[in-house]
């Protein structure tokens, strides 16, 4: 099936993009190249166009491949006819020598993911499965595309790619209605489109070809040596993975650039390509607004960096614990209501409005899973193994569980293939026995329910502290929207708890909700602590494997009770229902006043959550949410 | 069944969501429809109704992608022969429910040729029925998200590529891409939204004559739906004429230089991702041309098509509150 592709001499603008390819069929070993950024900007076309600049092949990934297909499997047909086990190569056979693409790299499941990485790693394929033993040889260039705000990367996988480039659209006028008229007259009469730029294709394959013959005889000098290690230790890259790609690059730039030693300027440019996705993060507090003046794509980069590195601390295990000095809380406790009392007026004064204006990422991950049950549900947050006949086909199973008959008839009918000869000599229908049952293992990514309890009281108006908190909830709510879970948000102020938004999947409707939340009034902790919890439990009622999560944002100065005439203690009484309920908390603590309370914290122990002071969520700083008004100013001056 | 279907023609109101459909049918490049808005607002109807106004077509017979002859890209079988037999053939809506499981989506191995011949054969699935028709997908929000990243990845390439269940194929499956939500039950992410050639806002008519000429002429085609269609034959045929008139002219619509400029101009001014939102934008003014019988590209059609293929895609991360686009586009363009 051939289908005209767009020629890649007839891509505008994308200069670094074009060349990083470039460099990849000079030299295979780079070991390919990511393409991070924006939707829209040709990604896939350049990719696809490489095809006609050298014999290399592009081997797709789509994203519902299956395991079996990727590693390989037993050859079905043979096996039929001759009663013997044969292996039928899957993609990473196609791929030896050629190149692996997976567009949308960031969304492919975690299995698929994991022996890719494998591959990647020994550069061959050990096959054992379906009584077959085979490896063969699976040296590939990796090149993907994503769209950073579709989900991050592992770090180990984010090192497969040798190249790294963000990808932005042009913003000249010039380039961009260039960009239009090509596109349009290929779309016309693409046969002639790219006859229009055959001698140009020939002219750039042939430059390749050339520069891939030099390559090889390409030796670094000492000095070049020690530049490309002085790079990699600046970065604080880890391992020589780093200095090797980067001499592997800077001598496939000199060799497309005709020559046959290594300058200082080639390892220069290569680290442009080889080290942002390397650099090792440290984790600074930036320095408060002024990070977000960082040019985009600068930031879009260690944007990807540092979700990758906060997902590797996978769960509960390495937060911080702050237990230790409960006991000095229980001393504070004494002073506390009337401290609160003295904090608010009984009127709660006016109202504000104050609007976040950041988004910046967690530096840590605030929710995982505690337990490893089946779940189902189609969000990412944390994927299980599905217990139902939902979500993706993964990979087989020979065991059998109550819940799952879900045959892999594809894997079944290979086990049985084998035995056919003897049992059908006559040939005819195939005879399958129930030993050769398997059943599809399917994966699906559970997402949360997570409900946001937000505290909107007078209080909380002081001094820019909501604005901090809706930076801290928009923050977690862009965590929930990469993970695909639900949420819903109540807010406590006044009298009682009000439910801002009911769950659903609408991330954005929360952002907008929250936005416009004032804030006024007195603190019905305990109020909103109820609303929740029902809020969670009618939910779980509809949906009995869903994760709930209560997130609770409060600077803990509770002073309208629910029930009794303990503000605190009322709370504290909801706080240990959810958690006999087994609802995983995360109490987010604002409080930053000179005397503390230090409620928020014992609401946390009594909901038994993990506890953060609102800075300590604070990572890097995403986007500024300075609106667009700024660039149309600009055109129109 | 298909005396059954509701005129086009005679659905009241909901100009927009009527206009995107009709440029989607001229000019299938455009890249699908999605429309946003309450239920009961005639958006099943409409697209439905889609059908009734195309020419048949010749397919090749028996090709489970009904690949028209010298219109690539053909799958693999029809590729290789010169001279197929063909039959006519009308484009239809395939719907995909959001139940639909992924080896129904995406196709998967032929269960009865394995068992009884002991071949590995491809089972083509909704995609392979979609090559060629219209996608229709209700409440593409509630999609499973596996299912979404299927539909993203073919819809962007033409091509589905399925590796699976001992099954290595590829087909092309070129699809308009219709899909209906509801924002409030959750938003479609911006990368799928991005792929929507045009997106249409829909809400009830809140005239009150044209709310009681909607239940006049709905309760007649209920009443008598033969009868009805009858009434409608020569509103659907000056529209099936108008259309297919409008297919004819669209390679020849001339676009003056200046409206490039107007379309990068306006690409730039809103901040859109990329450069798919420009391309759509021009291609859709182009298409309109076409619609209205105008020769060549100019800055009303630019205005009209900027209000469906602009306001989805000025978002620059999911959280960023620029909706809506500047009620006066003109004078961005002007300045």
């Amino acid at each position: 099936m051939h289908s005209q592709l767009y020629p890649f001499v007839a891509i505008v603008g994308q200069e670094k993009v074009k060349r990083g390819l470039i460099l990849n069929l000079i030299e295979p070993r780079i070991g390919g190249i990511l393409l991070c950024g924006e939707k829209g900007c040709a990604k896939s076309t350049i990719v696809r166009a490489l095809g006609a600049l050298s014999g290399v092949k592009i081997v797709d990934l789509p994203l519902n491949t299956t395991e079996d297909m990727l590693i390989g499997s037993l050859d079905f047909e043979t096996a039929v006819r001759d009663g013997r086990r044969a292996f039928s190569g899957g993609l990473l056979e196609r791929a030896d020598g050629n190149i692996l693409y997976v567009d949308e790299v960031n969304l492919l499941p975690d299995s698929i993911v994991s022996t890719l990485i494998c591959a990647s790693v020994s550069g061959e394929n050990l096959v054992e499965r379906e009584g077959i033993s085979y490896r063969h040889s699976s040296r590939f260039a990796l090149v993907g595309t994503m769209n950073p705000e579709e989900g991050r990367l592992r770090p180990q996988f984010l090192d497969r790619f040798g190249l790294y480039v963000p990808v932005a659209g042009e913003c000249e006028l010039e380039k961009r209605t260039e960009i239009i008229r090509r596109r349009l007259a290929f779309e016309k009469d693409p046969v002639s489109f790219v006859e229009r730029y055959a001698q140009d294709t020939e002219e750039l394959a042939e430059r390749i070809a050339k520069a891939r013959k030099r390559v090889p005889f390409i030796e670094p000098d000492p000095a070049v040596r020690e530049l490309a290690a002085n790079f990699a230790a600046q970065a604080g890259t880890e391992g020589n993975r780093c200095e090797i790609i980067l001499i592997r690059t800077a001598a496939a730039i000199a060799a497309y650039e005709g020559r046959e030693y290594i300058n200082a300027q080639d390892i220069k440019e290569a680290a442009e390509y080889v080290m942002p996705h390397r650099r090792r993060q440290t984790w600074e507090k930036p320095d408060e607004q002024g990070s977000s003046e960082q040019p985009e794509q600068e930031n879009r980069q260690q944007q990807e960096q540092s979700r990758d590195e906060t997902e590797q601390s996978p769960n509960q295990n390495s937060m911080p614990d702050y237990r230790h000095d409960e006991e000095g809380q229980q001393d504070g406790q004494e002073m506390e209501t009337s401290g609160v009392q003295e904090f608010e007026r009984p009127d709660g004064g006016e109202e504000q409005l104050e609007e976040g204006e950041q988004i910046y990422l967690l530096s840590a991950i605030p929710s995982a899973p505690r337990d490893r049950l089946l779940r189902k549900g189609s969000g990412r947050r944390s994927k299980s193994k599905s217990g139902t006949n939902k979500g993706r086909y993964a990979a087989f199973t020979q065991h059998k569980t109550p819940k799952q008959r879900d045959l892999a008839l594809d894997a079944t009918l290979r086990t049985a293939a084998v035995y056919q000869k003897d049992r059908r000599p006559t040939g005819g229908v195939l005879a399958i026995d129930e030993s050769d049952f398997r059943y599809k293992v399917r994966e699906n990514h559970v997402g949360a329910t997570v409900v946001f309890v937000v505290d909107a009281s007078g209080s909380m108006g002081a001094s820019k502290r909501m604005k901090e908190t809706k930076e801290a909830i928009l923050s977690m709510l862009y965590d929930s929207y990469q993970k695909r879970d639900k949420v819903g948000m109540v807010a406590f102020r006044r009298q009682q708890a009000e439910i801002l938004l009911d769950v659903t999947s609408s991330v954005n409707l929360a952002q907008k909700k929250l936005q416009q939340l004032p804030t006024g009034g007195r603190t019905p902790l305990a109020s909103g602590l109820f609303q929740a919890w029902q809020m969670l439990k009618g939910r779980r009622y509809k949906d009995p494997e869903m994760l709930p999560i209560l997130v609770l944002v409060t600077d803990g100065r509770a002073n309208a009770p629910l029930w009794s005439s303990d503000p605190v203690e009322d709370a504290l009484k909801v706080a240990g229902q959810i958690q006999a309920d087994h609802i995983q908390s995360i109490v987010v603590d604002t409080e930053q006043d000179f005397i503390s309370l230090h409620i928020a914290r014992q609401v946390a122990d009594a909901l038994d959550a993990t506890y953060y002071k609102v800075d300590e969520l604070r990572g890097e700083v995403l986007k500024s949410m300075v609106k667009q008004e700024t660039r149309r100013a600009a055109l129109l001056d | 069944m298909e005396r059954n279907v509701y005129p086009f023609s005679a659905i009241v109101g909901q100009e927009d969501m009527k206009l995107a459909l009709l440029l989607n049918l001229i000019n299938p490049a455009l890249g699908g429809v999605l429309i946003r808005g309450e239920k009961g607002t005639a958006k099943s109807t409409a697209v439905r109704g889609l059908c009734d106004l195309t020419e048949e077509i010749d397919v090749v017979k028996g090709c489970a992608f009904h690949c028209q002859p010298g219109r690539p890209p053909l799958c693999a079988d029809c590729e290789g022969n010169e001279h197929p037999e063909t039959v006519r053939y009308r484009r239809r809506v395939v719907e995909l429910p959001i139940s639909a499981t992924e080896d129904r989506v995406v196709g998967s191995l032929n269960i009865e040729e394995a068992i009884r011949k002991g071949k590995k054969e491809f089972e083509p699935g909704i995609l392979a029925e979609a090559n060629g028709n219209i996608l229709y997908v209700d409440e593409i929000n509630l999609l499973d998200d596996h299912l979404v990243d299927i539909l993203l990845d073919s819809a962007a390439m033409g091509v589905n590529t399925v590796e699976r269940e001992g099954v290595s194929y590829s087909h092309p499956s070129r699809f308009v891409l219709v899909g209906t939500m509801n924002p409030e039950e959750g938003d479609l992410r911006p990368q799928l939204l991005d792929r929507f050639g045009l997106v249409v806002e829909i809400r009830g008519e809140q005239d009150l004559a044209l709310r009681s000429e909607l239940i006049r002429r709905r309760l007649a085609f209920e009443r008598d739906p033969e009868d009805f269609a009858n009434q409608w034959r020569p509103e659907q045929a000056a529209l099936r004429e108008q259309i297919r008139r409008a297919q004819e002219s669209l390679d020849q619509i001339v676009i003056p230089e200046e409206m490039y400029l107007d379309a990068a101009k306006l690409g730039v001014a809103l901040g859109v991702d990329g450069h798919r939102a420009d391309i759509t934008l021009l291609k859709t003014a182009q298409t309109l041309a076409a619609f209205w019988g105008d020769g060549a590209v100019a800055r009303n059609h630019i205005v009209k098509a900027a209000r469906m293929v602009l306001p989805h895609r000025m978002r620059k991360l999911p959280f960023d509150n620029t909706d809506g686009l500047p009620s006066d586009l003109e004078a961005l363009l002007d300045a």
